[in-house]
């Protein structure tokens, strides 16, 4: 099981607003997880390395080689909203605009 | 109050492969919004990114530079945010397996040399470029031709002690990529960043206070980054005398520079690297680096600033201050040793007119050394400085000459024959310039005899100007205080 302060720390993380009765919920579902994690930690692992797979070939690097890549009609079947070369999103303020007034 | 100032940097540096970190898109700078895109850089479901071998290398010979360890085995690491200049919702970076540890730089300070320890360097991908418009369409544009530009994050120890010691750490690693030719390091393009973490320690009877960390962003140049850091000691000793705050209340916060004010705004609170939820990229393996191929990458490695000013010491004779100016620019150390290969004479001469006469030009005419040295190759130069030593021109001939030499990209011979501009060294004509001078101007030649001795200053102005600057120096005043023993 877990504590309300750690729920609330992971719904932060993840960008998550949920109501009373959902957290309810949800404590009990992360707390099972958690807790088949406390299962695996029984394993004695000693030795291997959690960073290498079995059978781990050596990593394939790409060869420093351009090649052509999009064009404008290609980008806007996937772009939403795509205009004049640019990508259009709303307006993104930057926080040292938006926190100008809070210094001293 | 009795205090030390504690700054460490963490730098960024875009480095100069054909292609960007983990997609074969071309990575340049500038050119037109969002024409070097594909499936990777963009985010697209499904597709998968490659490692480029050169954003590998390059990392390694920037480690081996710096003093570091090349660990064995490395791994990527997903950061994950949300902002429309990354399109995958998360940068790929690398968390607590970085590439290369625990090194050092020394750098060259008004006390000395100084050594700064450097924790760790770490690879990522770059983000685009969000363009935020004035306008009242509530939009932003959004130009991903920088996104995945593979990085270099190079890290220190708090272990800076003054804003000039932290310009010059800061340059010095711009002039180590520089050599490795890895970066161009332009900070008004971007190519280079820093940040810097700084706070006090303040001391009072046998007690250490640690003020809040700062963290300064926005830092556009080498003037804004000694700018910002001096405004914030000032800040933060402010802060501490009116609110004694402390670092292990408060923790650590990010403040922007703004130039206009030369000084530095509270931003939003500095996020943990809990709220990034780092985990490991499962879309790329970790990359085992064999120890044989660091090895044979190190024969790689240029001469670097550290080794080329200690053989410039013992090489070329020169006193600390030259080879400082000198090692500026590898290029321009390149050019001073190409130069005194031509010059039979002294190499602080070399440096001297390499430091002041080149360095003026450059300015002047707002140009690389590279690009001088195209018109003006070093040999010009050394073959100046000779004709200077055999009296064919003066050393004032010979600044008006490096001045056509440059204008016209001629060799000092060619112009010294053009223009008839050699040295008027022959005994019997100087003899008669002397003595024409001296008839017209018979009240000094009195005064001279009569004891005034300083007049034969005036006089050879004369034969100089009677010359236009042709006559041998030393001939002209030999005859004169020959002729004015008469
Ligand atoms: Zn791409």
């Amino acid at each position: 099981m877990i504590d309300d302060k750690t729920l609330d720390e992971i719904l932060f993380l993840g960008r998550l607003d949920v109501s009373r009765e959902e957290k309810e919920k949800f404590k009990d579902q992360v707390g099972k997880i958690l807790d088949y994690f406390d299962l695996l930690k029984q394993y004695d692992t000693t030795g291997v390395d959690p960073d290498l797979g079995e059978g781990l070939k050596p990593s394939v690097l790409r060869e420093d080689k351009s090649k052509v890549t999009f064009n404008e009609s290609d980008i806007e079947t996937f772009a939403v909203d795509f205009k004049r070369g640019f990508f259009t999103v709303p307006r993104i303020v930057e926080d040292f605009l938006e926190n100008r007034d809070e210094d001293e | 109050m009795k205090y030390d100032v504690v700054i460490g940097c963490e730098v960024h540096v875009q480095l100069l492969t054909e292609t960007k970190a983990f997609c074969s898109c071309r990575n340049t700078f500038g050119g037109e919004p969002n024409t070097r895109l594909c499936p990777v850089c963009t985010g697209l479901p499904g597709a998968l990114p490659v490692a480029n071998q050169t954003l590998v290398e390059y990392a390694v010979l920037a480690g081996l530079a710096m003093n570091c360890t090349i660990v064995p085995v490395t791994k990527f690491d997903r950061k994950n945010y949300i902002y429309p200049d990354m399109p995958k919702g998360y940068q790929i970076s690398q968390f607590d397996m970085p590439i290369c540890e625990k090194g050092f730089l020394e750098i060259d300070t008004d006390g000395g040399l100084k050594k700064i320890r450097i924790i760790r360097i770490h690879m990522e991908e770059d983000a685009g470029k969000n363009i935020h418009t004035e306008d009242r369409s509530g939009l932003s544009h959004v130009d991903l031709n920088r996104a995945g530009t593979p990085l270099l994050e190079i890290v220190s120890e708090p272990d800076i002690r003054s804003p000039d010691d932290a310009v010059a750490y800061v340059q010095s690693i711009k002039h180590i990529m520089e050599y490795l030719k890895i970066s161009d390091c332009n900070m008004e393009e971007g190519s280079l960043r820093c940040d810097a973490n700084i706070n006090l320690w303040v001391y009072e009877g046998d007690k250490k206070y640690a003020t809040p960390i700062v963290e300064i962003k926005n830092m556009n140049s080498f003037k804004a980054m000694k700018a910002a850091l001096e405004y914030e000691i000032l800040r933060q000793k402010e802060e501490w005398t009116t609110k004694r705050l402390l670092l292990k209340d408060v923790g650590k916060v990010t403040r922007g520079y703004q130039e206009k004010t030369q000084s530095t705004i509270l931003q939003r609170h500095k996020e943990e690297s809990a709220e990034y939820r780092y985990f490991p990229e499962p879309d790329l393996k970790p990359i085992l680096i064999d120890p044989a191929w660091v090895e044979s990458m190190k024969s790689r490695l240029p001469e670097l600033p550290a080794q080329k000013r200690k053989r410039f010491a013992e090489e070329w004779g020169l006193p600390e201050l030259d080879i400082g100016k000198l090692l500026v620019d590898a290029e321009l150390a390149h050019y001073f040793e190409a130069a005194c290969k031509e010059y039979k004479g002294e190499p602080k001469k070399v440096a001297n007119w390499v430091i002041t006469e080149i360095g003026n030009m450059l300015n002047k005419e707002s140009i690389t050394i590279i690009q001088f040295r195209e018109k003006v190759p070093p040999e010009s130069l050394g073959e100046l400085l000779n004709r200077i030593d055999s009296g064919v021109i003066s050393g004032k001939m010979a600044k008006g000459i490096f001045s056509d030499m440059w204008a016209e990209g001629k060799t000092p011979e060619q112009i010294i024959n053009e223009k008839g501009l050699k040295q008027i060294d022959d005994q019997e004509s100087l003899k008669d310039i002397v003595r024409e001078v001296l008839d017209q101007n018979p009240k000094t030649v009195e005064d001279y005899k009569n004891g005034k001795e300083n007049v034969l200053s005036f006089l050879m102005g004369q034969v100089m100007k009677a010359t236009r600057g042709k006559a041998n120096p030393r001939l002209s005043q030999d005859l004169l205080k020959e002729l004015l023993q008469k």
